[in-house]
């Protein structure tokens, strides 16, 4: 099976300096623990990012885990277009609460590790500012 | 000698978590006998249609600390007194009303009602005094034999003195973070720039100058400064000015208690239609837990809002990665720990409502996040 990217929106709120919180891999109940996730093969992480903001939701940025990553922790991918064309469910049902955080948090070490894939051009431009 | 059980006071707070009465509170203690006098005398004026109490009203009569419950903090506050008898009058009676009155107001001042009919102006002006050492996560739960609430908080007792209409201004014990906006040399004056954006101009002394120097030339960063003192508070129990500084240091941007404040700003539905606002005073427990409970020692934690409700903290030192998830409601702590070298993860649930929980989360954090290595 091919690689391919997927992408997670990031809320603002779990974003602390480079500290990322391991929630953002961690799907809940109401969404019957399935992670929602962009298919980088019909999104850009640019193009998830407008996508998501149209939706009048909060995103801090984006970042990218592979489905082979994925299927590494035995998550299952499936796409979901019902809800829209690009989306992806990620399975966390049938895990203990320790081990869907276990899970959580390599992926995000994962994403990290791989960087911001997409963060809007003016926070990017404000970040560079700051650092010089 | 006559005695009779007046009342338990429940301590609540991290100081009274090991069951003991810090000396500072006994002062407070010792101010509630004249208050109780003050009040007992205040029925006496209004049931006896007159302006004096009978000579000997309240000579002789004393509180006296009992016993500190097993368990909890509960004192049990003795009414003694050689006799109660002044003159032909029974006093006993106008004191345990007295007793009655006080707890009265102090719910009151809870739930927001009306204080000045409880108490005269000059019962109110004794809560200048009792309270004042109590600290911002602190509570002394006057249990009222009615169903209700009746607790007084530092909050609450500004709302009692306030009540006053002789008061306009109220002193109290501060804790507070913030920015410094500007800075002043002539007068040497700094802007504090409070979470919610309010200003109050404080004088500065030399000897911290350094400090606020150091906040102001970093506002933009988001230098946040803890200052301890003493603050005025208005009519309207807002600080409007700092008196006295005790000290003030300039806080790491991870600084909990300040990440934990913020908190108080979520709205319904903050996290994309999910989740609730957060409870003000739970996330101030939560702060003095962890300002008092977790080792400075560590490495500060990364903080952020669970959508379930409670607060999650992230540490990450090489393969060890620890979350504890706090539950605000039910002050319980899960804490989840992975190793990314073997694989393997462990989780236990702790009860943080009492010190033996922090203290077992506080000796695993130290195997693995301390800031510097020995």
């Amino acid at each position: 099976m091919s690689e391919q990217m997927l992408f997670r929106q990031v809320h603002p709120s779990w974003v602390v300096g480079e500290g990322i919180s391991s929630q953002t891999f961690k799907p809940m109940p109401k969404d019957k623990y399935m992670l929602s996730m962009y298919d980088g093969d019909k999104f850009s992480a640019k193009e998830s990012y407008e996508h998501f903001i149209a939706k009048d939701l909060q995103t801090s940025g984006v970042l990218g885990v592979t489905n082979t990553e994925f299927q590494a922790e035995d998550l299952n991918c499936s796409p979901d277009d019902e809800d829209f064309v690009g989306h992806i469910l990620v399975d966390f049902s049938n895990l203990t609460k320790g081990q869907a955080r276990k899970k959580a948090k390599k992926l995000r070490d994962a994403a990290v590790k791989r960087g911001w894939m997409y963060v809007e051009e003016k926070q990017e431009q404000e970040e560079n500012e700051t650092s010089d | 000698m006559e005695k009779v059980q007046l009342f338990k006071p429940s301590f609540s707070g991290q100081r009274f978590t090991d069951h003991t009465l810090p000396f500072d509170i006994l002062d407070d203690l010792s101010v509630y006998q004249d208050l109780l006098l003050q009040v007992a005398k205040d029925i006496y004026y209004q049931k006896n249609n007159s302006k004096r109490v009978p000579n000997g009203f309240g000579a002789g009569v004393y509180l006296k600390l009992s016993q500190l419950e097993e368990g909890s903090t509960i004192p049990t506050i003795l009414l003694a007194a050689a006799s109660f008898m002044a003159g032909t009058t029974d006093t006993k009676s106008y004191f345990e009303e007295a007793q009655q009155q006080i707890t009265k107001a102090i719910a009151a001042s809870q739930d927001d009602s009306e204080i000045t009919g409880i108490l005269s102006t000059e019962a109110l002006s004794y809560f200048n005094k009792f309270g004042k050492n109590l600290r911002e996560d602190e509570a002394i739960d006057f249990k009222p034999s009615w169903n209700g609430e009746a607790k007084l908080t530092q909050i609450n007792r500004r709302k009692i003195v306030l009540a006053s209409p002789t008061a306009t201004s109220v002193e109290s014990d501060i804790m507070i973070r913030g920015n410094i906006s500007a800075l002043n040399k002539d007068p040497f004056q700094f802007t504090f720039q409070g979470r919610d954006k309010s200003k109050i101009i404080v004088p500065i002394d030399k000897a911290n100058y350094k400090t606020v120097e150091q906040a102001f030339l970093n506002f933009e960063s988001d230098k946040r400064v803890l200052i301890e003192g003493v603050g005025v508070y208005n009519k309207q129990n807002k600080l409007e000015e700092i008196k006295e500084i005790k000290m003030i240091v300039i806080l790491d941007r991870l600084d909990v208690p300040t990440i934990l404040e913020g908190f108080n700003n979520y709205e319904d539905g903050w996290l994309n239609g999910e989740g609730n606002p957060f409870n003000k005073q739970e996330l101030l427990w939560l702060s003095y837990q962890f300002d008092n409970y977790i080792s400075r020692d560590l490495l500060l934690p990364f903080t952020f809002p669970m959508v379930e409700g409670g607060v999650q903290f992230e540490w990450k030192k090489g393969p060890h990665d620890t979350t504890i998830e706090v539950n605000l409601k039910d002050k319980s702590a899960y804490v989840h720990y992975y190793n990314s070298q073997s694989d393997d993860f462990s989780e236990n649930t702790y009860d943080v409502s009492n010190l033996s929980g922090w203290i077992e989360i506080n000796e695993e954090l130290l195997k693995y996040f301390k800031a510097k290595e020995e």
